[in-house]
């Protein structure tokens, strides 16, 4: 949200900051446009949008995050060595990798996991105390993740549409061109990545829940019984009719 | 209760400072051919000579031996000196490593076995066993194994452990030495011996008799124990006529111990049952019985526990080349003859195994043993119980190959110990005495009986007469008059102090007076004398007739209302064990009379059992999925002499259902497999057995 956000304020800011009284002079409306910024309608539109994205950059985080603690509990020394450089800048990396970035990360950590989790390679595991606490919050965190995901699809199908419409009512004046262009940009790409990416960030959430329930199984020994029956009272039978 | 588990003590004509000289005569490993349990790396690490030293250096310490210096042990010594000598021998019966994957460790168990016999080198007779499993628990990283040195550490450590404790325990279970004058000798030949239980003398126990010089003059055997004196049979000697008043009748190895007045026990037998114990946990047979030997010993010393019916079979033929005279043969008919016997049988033995949802197999091994108590003289069962025990293992997918042979000796032995603990706290044979009160005109008997004990209906006893008085060489005051057997008598029924009997046979003395004393149960009279004479398992599931009849004679015995006398097979059995082990050698006829055959055992009521099991179905238990099965089983009891007058009979259906696991699940069920289902039917045969059996008693005349 907070990154969506600040760079449109700012933007607002450094607009007013930067016009000369010239010229408002010189183009009147126009700044008398800028001033004021887009229409009502327009701003409720874009807010809109950045909410949906900083939900799923939100669940992308926390789903890199918790898949990295997931494959630590299974991988080898050096891997682990990595997994640590690679949970340091998580968030940095996604902030610089954009959409098409994390869905290749999520297929990645998704696939590792699910095989890690078929292969069983989490019941061997005796985990830590740190580890435990670890995987307990991963799987918080990819719940969390499943449900912002789930979220930001339901909003970006919605608003691919309103955005596609409003861009085109916007027209090609220059004042809204900027306005035009993000709501063409959120239209086109950025909430069909979404879209796109969704399914594969909830598959990514599927397999740290399952691989987590199998490192938490790790430590509980499995129930087992022999064979007890509910047995009703002897029943009194003729001798001769056995 | 309280003569089962009473400690021995120590008895009062017995120098308290008595020592026998004993002679080790090896420490060895079993080999497998005799039953022999051991790791190979245990034998590879087995030094004789040292292991040998160290058990000498630990008997050495106990007070009643004085142990032959091992550089001193020749075979070859003074014929007087054998008066004050016993011979030890011992063997390592079992050593092995049981591996157990825990969740966060690997546990090994490392256990050994080492068992001591007491003998006479010249007759092989053996006095006493002392046998004890001592283990060592070592706990390392989950899946990491033992080295070999850790290995051989191990074993080291446990066998010292084992031999420690096993000789602490001997100072208390084995005093041996009886010494005691002849003071009589009767107008048969037989001998009078001036001391009775309390100096430790019972039943069979072989004396040899000496003259002063220390020459062997005669073998005698007791055929009667009194308080203050004992009788034997007429001796064995080159010169029978030769006057034996004077000499002394001795026995350097025989247990003071086992001659209190309470109960003597004798482990005959443990079978296994190949239908329900698996091909992989078959053990031999001398081995489960020294087992439950020492499980029984161990819990409950006060039994008197003899050795046992195997005694003495573990020696090769090289050992025996070793002992003098190597009569092995001889140990027959040399054994103080028990007041019980114990039978016991495995009737289940098996690994119930399932995949788990964590691809891990799991395992259930069971072992379940029926143990009987019967009397060696009328073969009467007198207690008789089923323990069950279960160990849970785990193998992950493709981690290890499991053994479970050692696990399941574990299983086994932890499980006779439980028999054991069960033994103390629950079977309390006592005496029931009583006299003749009346001869009636028709034959039959009024008996005035006294005591805890209560008689069965067709129980049978020995009527003693008074015999011949015995006197103190000395004082010549009367120390008692020698009891003679005068019939066999079968109980008709008990009603409070009076009792009615009937004599088997021919009486040979009048039997006005005469006395009985005879192991009884406590609980109520008239419970009648039953034997199970024919199972028979309809058509469906098949549950072993053996184990089914077993099974009934469980219920029959545990539910006070009804004495148990075991079927013709086990009667057969106990016939020939007495002419094999207790009736040999000088033992007289008379004396022999008193033991129990397949002729003079009779019950009061025959049972014939029928059962049918269903295989089993489909059905639904709260909704889930189960598999329902049902047993059937019906008793009908008929009277012995009558067989087509049928006493009572009842008949019972029971269903069970077994709610099969949910998918899914972290959860194991094992047991419902196919194979499975008559371990199921048996488990249910042992509610419904005792159901049916209550039911039937409600119904049934007392005393009839």
């Amino acid at each position: 949200m907070t990154r969506s956000i600040v760079p449109a304020a700012l933007l607002a800011v450094a607009c007013l900051g930067a016009a000369p009284a010239a010229a408002q002079i010189r183009v009147p409306r126009a700044v008398n446009r800028a001033i004021s910024g887009p229409s009502p309608e327009i701003q409720r539109l874009l807010a809109r949008i950045d909410s949906t994205r900083a939900r799923f950059d939100r669940a992308t985080a926390l789903l890199v995050t918790s898949s990295l603690v997931m494959e630590g509990v299974v991988s080898t020394a050096d891997r682990k060595a990595e997994i640590r450089r690679e949970l340091a800048s998580a968030n940095e990396r996604e902030q610089r990798g954009g959409e098409n970035r994390v869905e290749l990360n999520a297929e990645d950590h998704a696939t590792r996991l699910e095989a890690a989790t078929q292969q069983r390679q989490f019941e061997h595991q005796q985990l830590s105390q740190e580890q435990s606490a670890n995987v307990n919050a991963a799987t918080f965190n990819s719940a969390l993740a499943a449900l912002l995901d789930a979220m930001a699809l339901n909003d970006a199908r919605q608003l691919i549409g309103e955005a596609q419409s409003a861009a085109s009512a916007m027209g090609s004046e220059p004042a809204n061109a900027v306005y035009a262009q993000r709501l063409t940009n959120a239209a086109t790409q950025q909430l069909p990545a979404i879209v796109n990416a969704v399914p594969t960030q909830l598959r990514l959430a599927a397999a740290i829940k399952a691989a987590a329930q199998q490192a938490r199984a790790s430590n509980q020994a499995v129930q087992v019984s022999e064979a007890t029956a509910v047995t009703d009272p002897p029943r009194r039978i003729d001798p001769n009719a056995i | 209760m309280a003569a089962v588990v009473t400690a021995p003590r120590a008895t009062a004509q017995a120098p308290a400072g008595t020592r026998v000289r004993c002679q080790l005569l090896s420490f060895r490993v079993l080999q497998a051919d005799k039953g022999g349990l051991t790791d190979p790396r245990f034998a590879q690490g087995f030094d004789e000579t040292a292991q040998r030293a160290g058990l000498h250096a630990a008997l050495a310490a106990l007070p009643q031996l004085d142990m032959i210096a091992p550089g001193a042990d020749t075979a070859l010594v003074a014929r007087s000196d054998m008066a004050s000598r016993i011979a030890a021998r011992a063997f390592v019966t079992r050593a092995d490593v049981e591996r157990v994957d825990k969740a966060l460790t690997t546990e090994f168990l490392v256990s050994t076995t080492v068992m001591l016999e007491f003998l006479n080198a010249a007759s092989g007779e053996v006095y006493h066993i002392q046998a004890l499993t001592g283990s060592t628990n070592i706990r390392k990283d989950a899946g990491a194994d033992l080295t070999s040195a850790e290995v051989s550490q191990a074993f080291a450590a446990t066998l010292a452990g084992t031999v420690r404790e096993l000789a602490g325990r001997l100072r208390d279970r084995y005093r041996p030495g009886v010494a005691v004058p002849v003071i009589q000798q009767l107008a048969d030949g037989r001998l009078a011996l001036g001391a009775g239980l309390s100096s430790g003398l019972r039943e069979g126990a072989r004396l040899e008799v000496r003259d002063s010089a220390g020459q062997l003059a005669g073998i005698v055997r007791v055929e009667q124990a009194q308080r203050t004196f004992a009788v034997t049979g007429r001796p064995l000697a080159d010169n029978p006529n030769r006057p034996w008043i004077g000499l002394t009748a001795s026995s350097p190895g025989l247990n003071r111990t086992a001659g209190q007045s309470a109960f003597t026990h004798m482990v005959m037998s443990v079978e296994q049952r190949s239908e329900l114990v698996q091909q992989a946990y078959v053990l031999p047979q001398a081995t489960l019985i020294y087992w439950l030997h020492e499980s029984l010993a161990e819990a409950a010393p006060g039994l008197n526990m003899l050795p046992p019916v195997a005694a003495g079979g573990l020696a090769s033929d090289q050992d025996r080349m070793e002992i003098a005279t190597g009569r092995a043969g001889d140990i027959a008919g040399q054994r103080v003859i028990p007041d019980f016997v114990v039978r016991a049988s495995i009737s289940r033995a098996d690994a119930l195994s399932e995949l788990g949802p964590d691809g891990a197999t799991y395992y259930i091994l069971k072992v379940g043993l029926d143990v009987s108590f019967n009397d060696v003289r009328t073969g009467q069962v007198f207690y008789a119980t089923y323990v069950e025990g279960t160990q849970q293992e785990r193998v992950r997918a493709g981690e290890r190959t499991l053994d479970l042979a050692v696990s399941y000796r574990n299983l086994l032995q932890r499980t006779m110990a439980e028999v054991g603990r069960k033994v103390a706290a629950e079977y309390a044979p006592v005496n029931a005495e009583g006299t003749v009160r009346e001869v009636r005109a028709d034959g039959s008997l009024a008996l005035a009986v006294t005591g805890a004990g209560a008689l069965p209906s067709g129980g049978i006893l020995t009527l003693w007469t008074d015999g011949e008085e015995v006197r103190d060489p000395r004082t010549h005051a009367a120390l008692g008059r020698v009891q003679e057997a005068a019939a066999r008598i079968r109980v008709v029924r008990q009603n409070g102090p009076a009792a009615d009997a009937l004599t088997i046979g021919r009486s040979v003395r009048p039997l006005a007076g005469a006395r009985f004393v005879a192991p009884a149960t406590v609980g109520d009279a008239g419970r009648q004398l039953v034997q199970v004479q024919r199972v028979e398992v309809r058509e469906g599931v098949a549950v072993p007739g053996a184990l089914l009849e077993e099974i009934m004679q469980s219920a029959l015995t545990s539910s006070r209302r009804f004495a148990v006398l075991p079927g013709p097979d086990v009667l057969a059995d106990l016939a020939a064990l007495r002419e094999r082990e207790f009736g040999g050698g000088g033992f007289s006829s008379q004396a022999a009379q008193r033991l129990v055959n397949v002729e003079n055992a009779q019950p009061a009521l025959f049972a014939r059992v029928v059962a049918r099991f269903l295989a089993p179905v489909a059905a639904q238990e709260e909704g889930r999925p189960a598999q329902a099965y049902e047993a059937r089983i019906g008793l009908f009891l008929v009277s012995a002499a009558d067989t087509t007058r049928p006493a009572s009979s009842g008949a019972q259906s029971l269903q069970s259902r077994f709610a099969l696991p949910r998918g899914g699940r972290r959860e194991v069920v094992v047991g419902l497999s196919a194979q499975d289902v008559a371990k199921i039917y048996a488990g249910m045969s042992r509610r419904l057995a005792t159901t049916v059996v209550e039911t039937l008693a409600g119904t049934l005349p007392q005393g009839r």
